[in-house]
């Protein structure tokens, strides 16, 4: 069973392999409730959605064809079912406020290990989420799928249903909207 | 390649996605772009720096809260589909009632209307010598010549009129063989409709209350219970009592098979007189085909699961698991079934309330006080000879005295007459 590639597993079970269904989940829950969680950041939330995948996986059981990768599909519908929700609830697409003026923690920066140290690492994995959390909602997912999910630009523009090209310029926003917000902290923990 | 050009290819440089010859020419200007070269490596700082976000990891109770979701989503299905299906299959059936019911209904109106008018008139010629009373035994009759065959109530007047009075042209008197068959001289006063027989394939649980006034208690209990086992009934409660005064009431509660349910109605009746009585239908048909499909359904889910269970190897954990899982499907298939079986057993038998009571003067004491009153009447008339006769014995002993008296008299005047000419003499 941990041989077969997705596409068969997804395929015995399309046939009533029920097996099959547990290793797709064991080997995608994670995969999908860390995206899922990224884009919202509530573990809830995030846990409905992964759930509601995996449901709308099995009921479209009999829709699926190996034309693609199983991933891109089931991403898929992780996609449309966060855009869906992002309409209904209307998550936060905003830029944080709490850390608008980063170069304030620049000053605290040092390259002796230390308890400050810790603090502004802290204080920096926050800042760096709640700058991901700002940014557009195509480039917040089209930079997740690619730096967490690895996924390479063909396959999250068929997720994203977008050309090559879109994808390709969302990526490159995406890290340059978050390089001109961390840019100081940047340099500063670059420096040796 | 510029340098413009460089930093927009730079994301996907790092990413690995530029064909091979783009590749080579960012690399070419990198080794001679200080700012590219800076450029690239906070892109690559920057993705070491995200991918040092941790997420939390999902809940061990994940894995079963989606199957059991899984499967609920199934069941629900399962039943959507199957409730369609019925609707399909009830709508015509739906339609074809509604025409019958309509039908029944016009027919009934016209029967009712025909047979008061000739009600009407034939109790007008009868004039006010007698009285349109309901407080006769039940009897069946038929109705001739006013659309078709129909069963009716009839109870009987208080007077009994004469044939010629009671020839009236509406209606003829067919007792069921099994009452005692009256006079059926003037019998028809008041026709209600008798409710109509129901198919075998309907569903429909009947109650029916009969409430009696009886000249015994003890006798009716013991009559009614008898009907009941003689029409392979059961008793389902009973209750019997006695008030200060000596009255006997009780009630029973009676299971009858459906197709004896008139019958039973019919005997009875017979065992006293009929006060009140009502009977109840209610159709349950929709819901037992409901209770049906679900528990198909859940039948054919649990043996699918079964079926899978058995077909693959499973640890001991996974099984344990599994049975946890299996355990509310099988209780709500007990529980279906327990309510099919339910319903099975209401709508094959139907409940009868029989409430009877002597009144407030029974027979039984009205027969007492009049046994007493004529025994008083008896005794007084014994004393009041008695008394005649002590009279008639006296008279002989007054006669006798008035003669002594009247002799005791005269020999008084007798003796003075004497002594006064004696004196006068003297």
């Amino acid at each position: 069973m941990q041989d077969l590639t997705d596409e068969q597993l997804m395929l015995n079970y399309q046939k009533g392999d029920i097996p099959a269904m547990d290793e797709l989940l064991k080997r995608y829950k994670n995969p999908i409730y860390h995206f899922a969680f990224r884009l919202s950041r509530d573990a809830a939330e995030a846990q409905d959605l992964t759930q509601e995948v995996f449901l709308r996986v099995h009921e479209n059981r009999s829709a699926y064809r190996p034309i693609g990768k199983f991933s891109t599909w089931i991403f898929s519908i992780a996609h449309n079912l966060c855009i869906s929700r992002l309409r209904q609830k209307k998550w936060l697409c905003m830029w944080p406020r709490k850390h608008d003026a980063p170069e304030e923690l620049v000053e605290f920066a040092s390259p002796d290990p230390s308890p400050q140290e810790v603090v502004i690492n802290n204080e920096f994995s926050g800042l760096l989420q709640d700058c991901i959390q700002g940014l557009p909602f195509l480039q917040k997912e089209a930079l997740i799928l690619r730096e967490y999910q690895n996924l390479d630009y063909r396959e999250i523009a068929r997720i994203l249903n977008k050309s090559l090209g879109t994808v390709k310029t969302l990526i490159h926003r995406a890290r340059m909207n978050l390089r001109d917000k961390l840019l100081p902290y940047l340099e500063e923990v670059r420096r040796p | 390649m510029n340098k413009g050009h460089v930093l927009k290819e730079l994301s996907s440089y790092l990413d690995n996605q530029l064909s091979p010859k783009q590749r080579l020419e960012v690399e070419e200007h990198l080794k001679s772009c200080t700012s590219c070269s800076q450029e690239l490596s906070r892109l690559k700082l920057l993705s070491e720096k995200l991918k040092t976000w941790q997420v939390p990891s999902l809940g061990p109770e994940f894995d079963s809260t989606l199957k059991n979701k899984i499967v609920l989503g199934e069941l629900e299905r399962s039943e959507v589909k199957m409730k369609k299906r019925t609707l399909i299959n009830l709508i015509p059936s739906g339609v074809i009632a509604a025409i019958l019911v309509v039908a029944f209904m016009f027919m009934q109106t016209y029967v009712r209307r025909g047979l008061q008018g000739r009600l009407r008139s034939a109790s007008d010629n009868l004039g006010d010598n007698y009285a349109m009373r309901v407080n006769g035994p039940m009897k069946s009759m038929e109705s001739q010549g006013i659309g078709g065959e129909k069963d009716y109530d009839v109870y009987i007047v208080g007077q009994q009129l004469s044939r010629e009075e009671s020839s009236m042209p509406m209606a003829k008197v067919t007792p069921l063989p099994s009452l005692e068959t009256p006079s059926t001289e003037g019998t028809v006063i008041v026709v209600q409709p008798i409710i109509p027989a129901t198919g075998e394939g309907e569903k429909v649980i009947r109650t029916a209350d009969i409430r009696l006034e009886v000249d015994d208690g003890n006798e009716t209990y013991k009559k009614a219970s008898s009907i009941c086992q003689e029409l392979g009934g059961y008793l389902a409660a009973s209750n019997f009592y006695k008030d200060n005064e000596g009255r006997q009431s009780g009630s029973i509660t009676m299971r009858i098979p459906k197709d004896k349910f008139l019958t039973a109605l019919d005997k009875l009746s017979s065992l006293g007189k009929v006060e009140n009585m009502s009977s109840n239908s209610k159709d349950v048909s929709q819901e037992y085909a409901n209770l049906k499909t679900q528990l198909d359904t859940t039948l054919i889910v649990y043996n699918k699961v079964l079926e899978a269970m058995q077909k693959r190897q499973v640890t001991v954990p996974e099984a344990i698991r599994l049975e946890s899982e299996l355990t509310p499907i099988r209780q709500r298939i007990e529980d279906l079934k327990n309510k099919v079986e339910y319903l099975n057993n209401s709508v094959s038998f139907t409940t009868v309330n029989l409430n009877f009571s002597e009144p407030i003067i029974s027979g039984k004491v009205l027969k007492e006080s009049r046994r007493f009153i004529r025994e008083s009447i008896l005794t007084a008339k014994i004393n009041a000879v008695k008394f005649f006769a002590g009279t008639i014995k006296a008279i002989p002993t007054l006669i006798g005295i008035v003669v002594w008296f009247v002799l005791a008299l005269g020999v008084i005047l007798l003796v003075k007459y004497c002594l006064g000419r004696i004196f006068k003499r003297g």
